[in-house]
């Protein structure tokens, strides 16, 4: 397992966020528009900051962080596993 | 409302679509291709309401009408409340009129955070409900289709299993292979949404019913037969097979 330089991770990390910031919702809350006017351009902003600012401010941002941190190699296994044993 | 119906005691359903902003200009696209189309196909009475027909004097009306046995429906929600066009609730935690209203009935919604209701709206009488309780994620990029279709699909094989008479619990089963399978072939930053709504479906109710069958009509049956496969096919979901057997057997 090769280990990511900072500059990597920070890559991921913010097309894991464009990535967020591109889903939609069937929540009654509107908060990308809200919390963070205007600031989603690569160049404004750390992922450290835009993630201090979503769990200190919405909601969203916790559940973001949640999905951000899931061992995703980990649940495609298990769906795989899943649907092999269903067939 | 589309389709003019007769009024026919709990064999109709109820969809609802409101559209007004990105995210129910989806839902009202999905919901037409998948339930629409599938009660069209199975000859199921069904009444639309969509757009500005979601709101609160026509859902009120449509079920005293109609009585649906099964109302689907996409709309923006949160812990106690269901909401059609313009956010205008349609269901309310605590609204003992609502909860007269859908007494008996079976619903499945497309919207966030409504799951975290469910257990008082099951002791209200509601015999069948699904949902999330969390927030519904999708990835919106180029409507309708792209990567939102799975997500859609996804959602949608529960009200599709329903429909095709099949019991809450496989219906729910499926839906959860449904998106098994989506977040098996999916691209990771996408799969991680799916899991995260997969792991907010959640179901009160009959696990063993379904909208469109009383208790009378489910049979045990046992195949006899040296193809039961392909018996197995024709009949599943609709029976319970108790036993297989062939012909010498059975004599």
């Amino acid at each position: 397992m090769t280990l990511e330089s900072f500059a990597q991770k920070k890559e991921r990390a913010i097309k894991n966020l464009q990535r967020f910031l591109s889903t939609q919702t069937f929540g009654c809350k509107k908060v990308y528009k809200v919390v963070f006017p205007g600031k989603f351009s690569k160049t404004e902003f750390t992922y450290e900051e835009v993630l201090r600012e979503m769990e200190a401010e919405t909601p969203d941002g916790l559940n973001f962080i949640e999905i951000w941190a899931m061992d995703i190699e980990e649940e495609i296994k298990k769906a795989k596993k899943s649907i092999s044993s269903s067939s | 409302m589309r389709r003019r119906l007769k009024r026919q005691k709990n064999q109709s359903v109820l969809v609802v679509r409101p559209r007004f902003e990105t995210a129910t200009q989806y839902g009202w696209y999905y919901q037409n291709k998948y339930v629409i189309e599938k009660c069209k196909q199975l000859n199921i009475p069904y009444v639309d309401l969509e757009k500005t027909k979601a709101t609160k004097k026509y859902f009120n009306q449509a079920i005293a009408t109609y009585d649906p046995v099964l109302i689907t429906g996409t709309g923006h929600g949160n812990p106690i409340i269901f909401t059609g066009q313009n956010y205008s609730p349609l269901l309310t935690k605590y609204d003992t009129k609502d909860a007269r209203l859908i007494k008996g009935r079976w619903l499945s919604l497309l919207s966030c955070e409504f799951g975290q209701s469910f257990d008082w709206w099951i002791w209200q009488g509601v015999k069948g409900i699904y949902g999330y309780n969390r927030t519904f994620y999708f990835i919106a990029e180029t409507y309708p289709n792209d990567i939102a279709s799975m997500f859609f699909d996804a959602h949608h094989t529960f009200d599709l299993c329903l429909l095709d008479g099949l019991s809450a619990k496989e219906a729910f089963d499926k839906t959860v292979l449904t998106f098994n399978k989506y977040i098996a072939n999916a691209s990771e930053d996408v799969a991680r949404h799916l899991v995260w709504d997969r792991d907010s479906m959640v179901f009160m109710g009959d696990w063993r019913g379904n909208p469109f069958k009383s208790e009378k009509e489910r049979y045990k049956i046992i195949l006899v037969g040296t193809n039961t496969a392909r018996l197995w096919d024709r009949v599943k979901g609709r029976v319970e097979i108790i036993g297989e057997c062939t012909l010498e057997e059975l004599e």
